[in-house]
């Protein structure tokens, strides 16, 4: 196991920034870690990387423990803080032989692994730029190389799209994948789409506490199970009723969620359980009954729907479902 | 109708299907035009003929349209832009050129040395003219690789070239001191500062990675310790009768200053070819200091105060009116003080502060570096900085035996020299300990200079308070300058060095605990 965070708490003076987070991190895995700012990802990066000790908890990299061991914690770890330091006076090779002689790579390997990570975070265009003259994307990219360096087994990477063009966005994201087939991978990002399509877990973070820790395909198991049927109608409510009752259970009928539209027009949403699909039998009992349908699909909840049930419950609630 | 069946049934126009991979790529670089350099390339030569003349002229005692001290500044001036375009000139044929300019500079200048029937101020030209041909001719080995092993044999050469002057210079002074004659140590010091200037310099310019250069650089390291280890034996042998040689003493000047070149050797090698964290962040914050206007705005106004007070002890010393020790007229001088007062916290303010502000500290203190590492290695930064202030001085009074002879007794420098390092690695270490404690620079550069001018302080009281109190004795153990003072006279007095030397380590302590404790808060 790459990572293991016990009952991780950090209080900054009064200001409680994590509470009682535990984690594990397996080798090879991409862990996205989600939560509004404020939320204690940075916070919980920064233990992790050594730069802050936790007030109580523990945390082991790669069986080295954080506090008592933190030399070997660094060399097994790449970090990529939010603001991306880089001396603005260096180039962007200097900076990165710099860095290589920091981490203790051999003289021998140094060339070689410049080159390598240039290429690999194209930025071989930009090798004798002042840092001081790159936009962000390249600065992220430079980062990003510095990262990498050393060849380590865990990359932690703050917010490593914020702030990209979309061009930009997909590069980085692609740069990601690609990486994480030979490193782990512990990422922090506001783009709820992006992370959906690049992680195997999901991490969110609320007000400092755990709130959700699933695999991807628990999550995506999960919304397909709860997935409903939305559906825009006019007419007269007791065929639309009749419709549906023909097409669902009584119960899932009476629970429907009915909102009126500007144009007159009402929107439905319907539970539906299992894999039922009555669509086409939705569809042709409404029109013979004469009721106006314009628009029938399937909708499952997306991680932004689970976010923003996260995000709506208090505090109470979460420090409860944690403990339970 | 048709048209719409048409447009309907057209096949989707294909909208630039896949990203471009390169994406929109970073702005252009345009090649840097050769007309610039060029310029200044016939504008420096223009002046280099110009101040050849006019110090040639001077030297003979004939009239020209400049002096021969202005002479100097354009033969200065000219030289400097001449380096410059060397390092920018992508022509062959002036390359080569340049190449055979050095070599020429570098054999003529070194073999006036060696002329004594010329005169001190024309050896010491060619001097000049020695030092300056070792860019040039490290400017035509730049761009070599290994594609282009032609080139290879210039640092080669350069290498030999430094080390065989070392070993003359080396050996000549060990030859002075046998002898116990010291008038004419000046050329044997030259040559030994020429080839160190050759190798260090070559060094530096091969860099950490090179596999020469880091041979080399541990051939001069382990060959610096054994010879200042030598001539410390030696001095011992001496002191202690059972080898007299046939001066009355060894160790003051000779050996002194064969173990302060060979230490400085080791150690300026050592450190540009070492893996440890420590001169991995000393070499950095080094590089870095030249790349910031303040490290060349402090440098020079502290040659021009230092230039100032030149004035006033030459003004004193024609009119007659100094007593011993002569030197205090040139060093305890006001201007000077006040300079240096200002000088340290510009120095050391952006040490810690610059790295707080910027985040750089998070990237710094994640890599598997100790925070012992990054306190010793910005000190050791900032104390080369504050030491390379000193040369100007150092210059000034090598042209006293210059422009009069005979030469002047040298020996108090020597214990000047250790009290100014001691003295100075307090400065240094107190400024970065308020730097350490503040992010914002301005206020750990006042804090700095609050701090130096506390300790200038016990110097002015400790003359009222000696008759009526023990504190004047204290207050003169904790002055500095009381030690400088003291050690112009030619004495080393230990007492003066330990409040400097406990204010060094006291504040690199607590410059290393206030970074531990950002963990803490």
């Amino acid at each position: 196991m790459m990572v293991d965070i016990q009952h991780l708490t950090k209080f900054f003076g009064p200001v409680l920034a994590v509470s009682d987070v535990s984690l594990r991190i397996e080798a090879n895995e991409i862990v996205g870690l989600l939560g509004n700012n404020g939320a204690g990802k940075s916070t919980l990066m920064r233990m992790l990387t050594t730069y802050l000790p936790a007030t109580s908890g523990r945390i082991m990299v790669d069986g080295f423990d954080v506090l008592t061991q933190s030399q070997d914690v660094r060399r097994r770890i790449g970090y990529l803080p939010e603001s991306i330091p880089l001396y603005p006076e260096m180039r962007v090779e200097e900076y990165l032989r710099f860095r290589a002689q920091l981490k203790g790579l051999q003289r021998s390997q140094v060339r070689s692994r410049i080159d390598s990570v240039l290429g690999r975070c194209r930025l071989m265009d930009v090798r004798r730029r002042l840092c001081g003259t790159l936009s962000k994307g390249f600065r992220q990219r430079v980062g990003l190389a510095d990262a990498l360096l050393a060849d380590p087994a865990l990359l932690i990477l703050d917010e490593p799209t914020d702030g990209l063009d979309p061009g930009q966005k997909q590069e980085a994201l692609a740069l990601l994948r690609d990486l994480g087939r030979e490193h782990t991978i512990l990422f922090s990002s506001h783009l709820l789409g992006e992370v959906e399509t690049l992680v195997s877990r999901v991490v969110i973070l609320r007000r400092g506490h755990l709130a959700l820790d699933k695999r991807i395909e628990e999550l995506r198991e999960e919304a397909n199970r709860e997935r409903t049927l939305r559906f825009e109608v006019r007419g007269e409510a007791k065929a639309v009723e009749a419709a549906l009752n023909a097409c669902a259970t009584v119960d899932a009928v009476k629970s429907i969620a009915y909102s009126q539209l500007p144009d007159g027009w009402t929107q439905g949403e319907l539970r539906l359980p299992g894999a039922m699909d009555p669509r086409e039998e939705l569809v042709r009992r409404m029109s013979t009954a004469g009721v106006g349908l314009r628009h029938i699909e399937f909708h499952r909840p997306s991680l932004q729907d689970r976010w923003n049930e996260i995000n709506n419950r208090d505090v109470a609630t979460l420090r409860q479902k944690t403990n339970a | 109708m048709a048209e719409l069946n048409e447009m309907l049934s057209a096949p989707k126009a294909d909208e630039s299907s896949e990203p471009r991979l390169d994406g929109p790529g970073p702005s252009q670089m345009m090649e840097d035009e050769l007309a610039m350099p060029r310029m200044v390339g016939i504008a420096s030569v223009m002046a280099l003929i110009i101040g050849f003349v006019a110090v040639g002229f001077g030297l003979q005692d004939r009239s020209f349209a400049i002096g021969p001290g202005l002479g100097l500044l354009f033969m200065i001036a000219g030289l400097t832009g001449l380096v410059v375009h060397a390092f920018m000139e992508e022509d062959a044929t002036l390359r080569l050129a340049f190449f055979g300019a050095g070599v020429v500079g570098a054999l003529a200048g070194t073999g006036v040395l060696f002329l004594s029937d010329w005169s001190v101020a024309g050896r010491a030209l060619g001097a000049i003219i020695a030092f300056v041909a070792l860019p040039l001719l490290l400017s035509v080995a730049r761009g070599s690789s290994a594609q282009q092993p032609v080139l290879g044999f210039v640092p080669r050469g350069l290498l030999i070239a430094g080390i065989a002057l070392l070993t003359i210079g080396l050996a000549w002074l060990f030859r002075l001191s046998e002898r116990g004659e010291f008038e004419n140590i000046g050329l044997p010091l030259v040559l030994s500062a020429l080839g160190g200037a050759y190798f260090l310099g070559v060094l530096g310019f091969l860099g950490w990675e090179s596999e020469l250069g880091n041979r080399s650089g541990w051939l001069a390291t382990l060959g610096g310790l054994a010879i200042a280890l030598l001539a410390l034996l030696r001095s011992l042998a001496h002191e202690a009768g059972w080898w007299p040689a046939l001066g009355s003493a060894y160790f003051v000047p000779g050996g002194y200053l064969i173990v302060l070149v060979s230490l400085l050797l080791a150690g300026a090698s050592y450190a540009t070819v070492s893996d440890r964290p420590t001169l991995v962040v000393a070499r950095r914050e080094l590089e870095a200091f030249f790349y910031s206007p303040i490290a060349y705005f402090v440098l020079i106004s502290f040659a021009l105060a230092t230039w100032f007070s030149y004035q006033n002890f030459l003004g004193n010393l024609a009119e007659g009116r100094v007593l011993e020790p002569i030197l205090n007229y040139y060093v305890i001088e006001l201007f000077l003080i006040i300079c240096l007062l200002f000088s340290v916290p510009l120095i050391t303010m952006r040490l810690l502060s610059e790295e707080m502000r910027a985040g750089t500290l998070e990237v710094l203190l994640t890599a598997p570096v100790d925070e012992t590492a990054v306190v010793l290695g910005k000190f050791l930064a900032a104390f080369v900085m504050f030491m390379s202030l000193w040369l100007p001085f150092a210059l000034y009074l090598l042209s006293l035996p210059v422009a009069a002879q005979p030469g002047f007794d040298f020996r108090p420098l020597l214990s000047f020299a250790v009290v100014l390092s001691a003295t100075g690695a307090g400065f240094v270490a107190m400024g970065l300990l308020f730097s350490a404690v503040s992010s914002n620079q301005l206020v750990a550069g006042a804090l700095t200079l609050v701090g130096m001018i506390g300790l200038l302080v016990p110097y002015i009281l400790q003359f009222r308070l000696m008759e009526t109190s023990g504190w004047g004795t204290v207050l003169n153990h904790i002055s500095f300058l009381s030690g400088w003072e003291s050690a112009l006279e030619g004495k080393l007095i230990p007492r003066q060095l330990v409040f400097s030397l406990s204010l060094t380590v006291f504040c690199l302590f607590c410059a290393g605990k206030a970074l531990e404790s950002r963990k803490w808060k």
